[in-house]
């Protein structure tokens, strides 16, 4: 049905082959509807040059899109060769009425060609005139044409379709002068009935908008375009395709719409703001009793409708005996609404660095109520601070401790008149002091062991000597002997007794016959200690087996002889 | 023959000494002189002589305070008085006019005080210099030793006793020391010495302006690159000054 109204016009020149043709595909539409407006060239040798002329009454949608094709034919043996590049635009009117769209020059190559007006007519829909039915259009609405400046006025952007749609792109308009936060935009379309100009349709929102005019006056809300998927009817009984059934865009719009923003009245006593709405305002303070330089914290909660963004209290003077931080903002806005708001939160950390009574005063909030038309001003309460003195603290407003504070005034102590013990800048850690101690505490440490190494060794070489002079000593006792053959042999006894403890380094004083024999034989006096159990033995017996002087002076002769021997292989 | 060489070396190096030794006592005298006459800038002048032949004593620092205390000169009061501590840290007359002395720095920072246990400890540290330290344990070994011997050659129950105290006073003391010496060695601290002086991101001229800082700040000393010096302040800023707008603490 469609392509039944679309038809060409031969609005130019035709040159030979070559042709330049501008079409538009319809001339008759209702408001919403797009027109595609189409450049053909064909045969030329350079693609054309054109730029669109001002259209007033026209929004440029999409385009240029540009597409070229070739076409040869062979007719009686002879080949044609046809060639055809298309630029087109989609364009939605921008009014009901006839509409012109304006000539236009477009260059190819060297040559020039100029087309004609094009006139198209846009009915309003729904309009006797129009004599049809839109099959589907979108709309733009507000609920207030004439808000105040920082009012929120909320647009909604509504389909009414009477077709199957599958696809919906839109494009929404940049709202100059306004603040924008989106309130809805579903991802997929919620039809529901509706009459619209007495005529039966389905309608979806598409997106609503919370605008907050930043400016008063006039402002244009330029119209949103989207590109539109129309389910189209089979063709034939055994149309199918992979994909589903066919479907055909199209390229809507709605209209402009015009808002009317009121300027906020002047007040009286001066107390204005940019905030709009209606808003409650309170405070808390963390502790009202404190010590001096201990932070708390003082919070103000503002909650209400209106622009969030617009509600500021960082300008709040504190008194100077406060010392206070940044504060820190938190903004909560009200979630599933229409209107908006929120709460806001300013907190602030503040320490006092004075002791006393010290008043936060009331904070007020100025705001222009739209739906009473007057400003508003609301407060938070006073705040009484019991500040307790902090004696460790800092106590001036220098940042003088106490003790800093006492010496205020005082002078520095005078010269050290003493002789200085000079050091060299370069001096090592450790000093000879240092190195004193740690060799006597070696020392102290070692003198023990050196005293039983030197004890061991004096007693071993005194060992040596009294070694040494056994054999002189036993001598020495063998001599002074006396006649008596029974003392004799008693020398004899004390003799070999004496070598032998003088020899081994021992004290005994007894010793029995066999072990002065087993000690003669342990040092190789195998061969004389028989000789030396013989006077032994003679000698035990002298008491009671009488013998000479004579016998008694060769033992000890003899004694002497084997003396000698054992020495001197007892090393 | 070689003792009388010994002696003759003996005397031919040490008099030299006494002659360094004998200059020395002259700048501190007319330093010390000039101090008395109100001169405060010739006794800063004979004072910083004996210092750059390489010598020093903790009442050269004082007295060199002083006379910078008097001049007006609030950083080179600083930073003499921080070098008497560091040589002599229970001077106390040096104390008192450090504080005197701070009471003219411009930028006043300082750190809440460490809990008590930490205040005792360092307290004992700073008591002495490492050298006095490492001085003082090494009498504590030699005590130690002493006992160790004494109860070798003679049991005294009341000398084993002893022994266990004198050792866990040498372990307290031997960690003190390493402490002291790890703290001396690492901790290098000078003295902001020009009147302002820009700290900024990175060793020239170019780079960001971070902060100023005025004369008499003691900072750490973090790094040295050419002619810049990267300090670190109290409450943990760091950026770099340039070389001669500092001046190190001895």
């Amino acid at each position: 049905m469609i392509r039944a109204f679309i038809f060409s016009l031969m609005a130019t020149l035709i040159w030979a082959d070559e042709s330049v043709n501008v079409t538009v595909n319809r001339r008759d539409i209702i408001e919403g509807e797009s027109i595609t407006l189409t450049v053909t060239t064909n045969n030329v040798k350079s693609a054309p040059e054109l730029r669109l002329p001002e259209m007033p009454d026209f929004k440029v949608v999409s385009g240029p899109n540009q597409s070229s094709s070739t076409n040869v034919q062979f007719i009686n043996g002879k080949m044609t060769k046809n060639s055809t590049i298309t630029l087109s635009w989609n364009l939605i009117p921008k009014r009901t009425g006839q509409l012109t769209i304006p000539a236009m020059k477009i260059l190819v190559g060297k040559k020039s060609y100029l087309s004609t007006l094009i006139t198209i007519s846009v009915s309003k829909r729904g309009s006797s005139q129009a004599g049809k039915v839109a099959q589907f259009f979108i709309e733009a609405q507000v609920d207030n044409n004439t808000p105040y400046r920082g009012e929120q006025t909320t647009l909604t952007y509504t389909l009414y379709t009477k077709v199957d749609v599958t696809s919906f792109d839109d494009d929404v308009p940049s709202f100059k002068g306004f603040w924008t936060e989106e309130l809805y935009a579903p991802k997929n379309l919620k039809l529901r009935e509706e009459r619209k100009n007495g005529v039966k349709y389905y309608a979806a929102t598409i997106k609503k908008i919370a605008l907050f005019p930043t400016q008063s006056g006039e402002i244009i809300i330029e119209p949103m375009s989207a590109v539109i998927g129309i389910r189209e009817k089979q063709q034939r009984w055994n149309d199918f395709s992979l994909f589903g059934p066919p479907s055909k865009k199209y390229t809507i719009s709605t209209g402009e719409l015009s808002i009317d923003v009121k300027p906020l009245p002047v007040r009286q006593n001066g107390n204005i703001s940019a905030i709009v709405g209606n808003w409650n305002i309170k405070s808390e303070v963390s502790t009202s009793k404190i010590k001096q330089d201990e932070a708390i914290t003082f919070k103000i909660i503002i909650n209400g409708t209106g622009n969030l963004q617009t509600v500021d209290m960082t300008e709040i003077y504190f008194p100077n005996e406060l010392e206070v931080f940044d504060p820190e903002i938190e903004s909560k806005e009200n979630p599933l609404r229409d209107k908006i708001g929120g709460e806001k939160k300013f907190e602030w950390v503040l320490i006092p660095r004075f002791a006393g009574d010290i008043f936060i005063p009331k904070i007020q909030l100025n705001y222009f109520d739209p739906k009473q038309g007057k400003w508003v001003t609301k407060s938070t309460s006073r705040h009484k601070l019991n500040v307790a003195p902090n004696e460790k603290a800092l106590i001036s407003s220098i940042g003088l401790s106490k003790e800093e504070v006492e010496l205020m005034g005082e002078d520095i102590r005078f010269i050290d008149e003493s002789q200085p013990k000079w050091r060299n800048r370069n001096r090592a850690l450790v000093t000879g002091t240092a190195l004193t101690f740690l060799l006597l505490s070696g020392m102290v440490f070692a003198f023990p062991h050196a005293q039983n190494i030197t004890k061991q060794r004096m007693e071993k070489s005194s060992g040596g000597w009294q070694a040494r002079r056994a054999l002189i000593s036993a001598f020495g006792i063998l001599d002074s002997a006396p006649d008596s053959p029974e003392e004799i042999y008693t020398h004899i006894y004390r003799a070999i007794i004496s070598y032998i403890n003088q020899k081994n380094g021992t004290k005994k004083i007894e010793y029995s016959t066999e072990e002065i024999i087993d000690i003669i034989k342990s040092h190789d006096g195998a061969e004389v200690y028989k000789e030396f159990e013989q006077i032994l033995t003679r000698g035990e017996a002298v008491r009671f087996a009488p013998v000479s002087s004579q016998d008694a002076q060769n033992d000890v002769q003899k004694i002497k002889d084997l003396l000698k021997k054992v020495d001197h292989v007892w090393s | 023959m070689s003792g009388l060489r010994f002696f003759l070396l003996l005397f031919f190096i040490g008099i030299p000494l006494f002659a360094v030794e004998e200059g020395i006592s002259q700048y501190y005298k007319n330093g010390m002189d000039a101090y008395k006459k109100g001169q405060y800038d010739l006794a800063i002048q004979e004072f910083e002589s004996i210092l750059s032949n390489n010598w020093d004593s903790p009442e050269l620092y004082y007295n060199l305070g002083n006379a910078f205390f008097r001049s007006g000169n609030t950083a080179g009061a600083v930073w003499a008085f921080e070098s008497c501590l560091n040589l002599s840290p229970t001077h106390s007359d040096a104390k008192y006019n450090l504080k005197l002395a701070n009471l003219k720095v411009i930028d006043r920072m300082g750190l809440p005080d460490p809990p008590l246990y930490l205040q005792w400890y360092l307290g004992l540290k700073e008591q002495f210099t490492p050298t006095t330290w490492i001085n003082i344990t090494l009498f504590i070994l030699l005590l130690f030793s002493l006992s160790v011997t004494v109860n070798r050659l003679f049991i005294f129950s009341l000398v084993q006793n002893l022994r266990g105290v004198i050792l866990t006073i040498f372990f307290i003391s031997l960690f003190l020391t390493f402490h002291s010496i790890w703290t001396n060695k690492s901790l290098n601290l000078g003295v902001i010495y020009s009147l302002k002086a820009e700290v900024r991101s990175e060793p020239n001229t170019f780079s960001t302006r971070l902060f100023e800082v005025h004369e008499g700040l003691k900072v750490s000393i973090n790094q040295l690159e050419n002619d810049w010096v990267k300090i670190e302040l109290l409450d943990g800023k760091t950026g770099w000054i340039s070389n001669d707008q500092i001046r190190l603490i001895q």
